[in-house]
């Protein structure tokens, strides 16, 4: 196994941390159930509403690029670009509401 | 294709640096925002203010960072990764290992207090990308406020007196440290540092077991940590698990690829066997101050005696003087410094504020290191967004 057992009594307490994450919703619109499902593999979503003042369609871009070369997320290139299409327009400084 | 996207971003860094002069933008005065940051409570913390909820990233609302020492219940909380195990302290073990080790060794916690010499430090954790979210032109990442850093005294045992028990190979290049929290994914980069040997066994880099005279937090690595003081939190891996003495340069993601700036850029130690041709790893802390009495845009009673105060610090050589200006930069005057807690921790400045006529006052504060630093004017670009350092300025109003 890859990861290391400490103790007999490890506890995984990545949930204590996740409370709270579910009252995060994004925005109604096409894209947006593909979005959900795939990110939050590996984290809360309010990574994407946190940057969505800085990002545009080519910072979503490469932002997804590193999910998927460097961080593994298990993602295709038609989903890759469902996913850009709903952050570029709904979660970039240019938005549409 | 990673090599030159490296050496793309170097000349990336360098081209921003000389087309807007020497340095960045202006450093812009702080508006009053983060006025309607969420404040979280993690279990066993005050609330804090949420930027992330998984992996956790929470950081220290200002009213928070008034104390000497930052609150271990108030203390910032950043993750990478979301898998983090509550950690018995009695079955934990240290392992010690590595092509440069001579003898490997398994500590735990016992091991540690009874047969090495206990250390305190006073030192500055500060995250890479402190203040990242007031940068500008913007950049993605966590976007911070003010509060992903703090001030505590750091208790454990000396990485270096580890070390020499284990015994340390000729040829020993760096040492890598890897703790118990890892990634939901298999395939996402687990989160391992690496030090050159030389800090490693610098006498004020420790294994610590204790945060303000407690035991570690759970959010802040418990049950052990490794300090270093000086260089920025990114190398303060928590739950500590694993050292590793090897005779290479590391090349784990978090070395190789992420925590970098542009080459010759930015001052400070350098990380000789990480430099690239276009970027070297971030290591330490840069000069900086803050106000932490008042709020940009606070509003203060004509006539009401008030002091602006609050803390200057950089990555060890201790501060020789805070300068504050009240007229927007245009004259500066020295601020009164409080005690000396430690060159690695962060030293108090104060100055009576003039509150005798209504109107605006541009407050501006600037901090000088023994080193002869000096707190731009403008920031450095970089496209991560670390190193936001340059001079604070807030407009209060005398009513």
């Amino acid at each position: 196994m890859r990861r290391l057992v400490v103790g007999v009594l490890l506890v995984i307490a990545a949930a204590a941390a996740a409370a709270g994450e579910e009252t995060i919703e994004l925005k109604n619109a096409p894209g947006r159930e593909l979005t959900e499902t795939r990110c939050v593999l590996c984290h809360s979503l309010d990574y994407i509403q946190m940057n969505a003042a800085v990002m545009d369609r080519t910072g979503w871009d490469r932002s997804i690029r590193k999910m998927i070369d460097r961080f593994g997320a298990p993602v295709t290139l038609d989903e890759a670009r469902e996913i850009l299409d709903y952050l570029a327009k709904h979660y970039s400084a240019e938005a549409t509401p | 294709m990673i090599a030159r996207r490296r050496l793309l971003l170097g000349s990336a860094g360098l081209l921003l640096n000389t087309a807007l002069g020497t340095t960045g933008r202006a450093c812009p005065s702080d508006a009053a925002s983060h006025a309607t940051d969420a404040l979280v409570a993690l279990p066993g913390k005050r609330p804090l203010i949420r930027r992330t909820f998984r992996p956790p990233n929470f950081e220290t609302p200002l009213s928070e960072l008034r104390q000497p020492f930052t609150a271990n219940d108030a203390f910032f909380v950043r993750y990478h990764l979301a898998l983090i195990p509550q950690i018995d302290p009695q079955a934990w073990r240290l392992r010690v290992a590595g092509e440069s080790a001579r003898r490997p060794l398994e500590l735990s916690l016992e091991d540690l207090r009874r047969d090495f010499e206990r250390v305190d430090v006073t030192a500055i954790c500060q995250c890479s990308g402190n203040r990242r979210g007031m940068f500008s032109p913007r950049v993605p990442g966590v976007q911070w406020g003010h509060g992903a850093m703090g001030n505590a005294r750091w208790t454990g045992v000396r990485l270096r007196d580890v070390l020499d028990r284990c015994g340390i190979r000729a040829g020993a290049l760096e040492v890598v440290f890897d703790g118990a929290d890892s990634a939901l994914l298999p395939s996402t980069p687990d989160y391992v540092k690496s030090l050159p040997d030389e800090r490693a066994l610098d006498e004020n880099t420790l294994i610590a077991f204790e945060m303000n005279g407690e035991p570690l937090p759970h959010w802040n690595g418990a049950p052990a940590r490794l300090v270093v003081p000086g260089w920025t939190a990114t190398y303060w891996i928590k739950h500590l698990t694993d050292i590793r003495i090897e005779p290479r340069p590391f090349d784990g993601f978090w070395m190789k690829d992420a925590y970098r700036v542009p080459a010759d850029v930015f001052p400070g130690a350098r990380f000789a066997s990480q430099e690239t041709s276009g970027t070297t790893p971030i290591t330490e802390i840069l000069v900086s101050s803050l106000v932490t009495s008042h709020r940009p845009g606070e509003r203060i009673e004509r006539g009401r005696p008030t002091q602006i105060t609050g803390w200057a610090w950089d990555g060890g050589s201790g501060i020789a003087a805070v300068e504050i200006s009240t007229d927007g930069k245009r004259t500066w005057r020295n601020a009164e410094l409080g005690p000396h807690l430690g060159r690695f921790a962060w030293r108090g400045f104060r100055w009576p504020l003039d509150t005798s006529r209504t109107g605006p006052i541009e407050v501006a504060i600037r901090a000088r290191s023994r080193s002869g630093a000096l707190q731009p004017d403008r920031l450095t670009a970089n496209p991560s967004g670390y190193h936001h350092n340059c001079v604070q300025s807030l407009t209060l109003e005398v009513v």
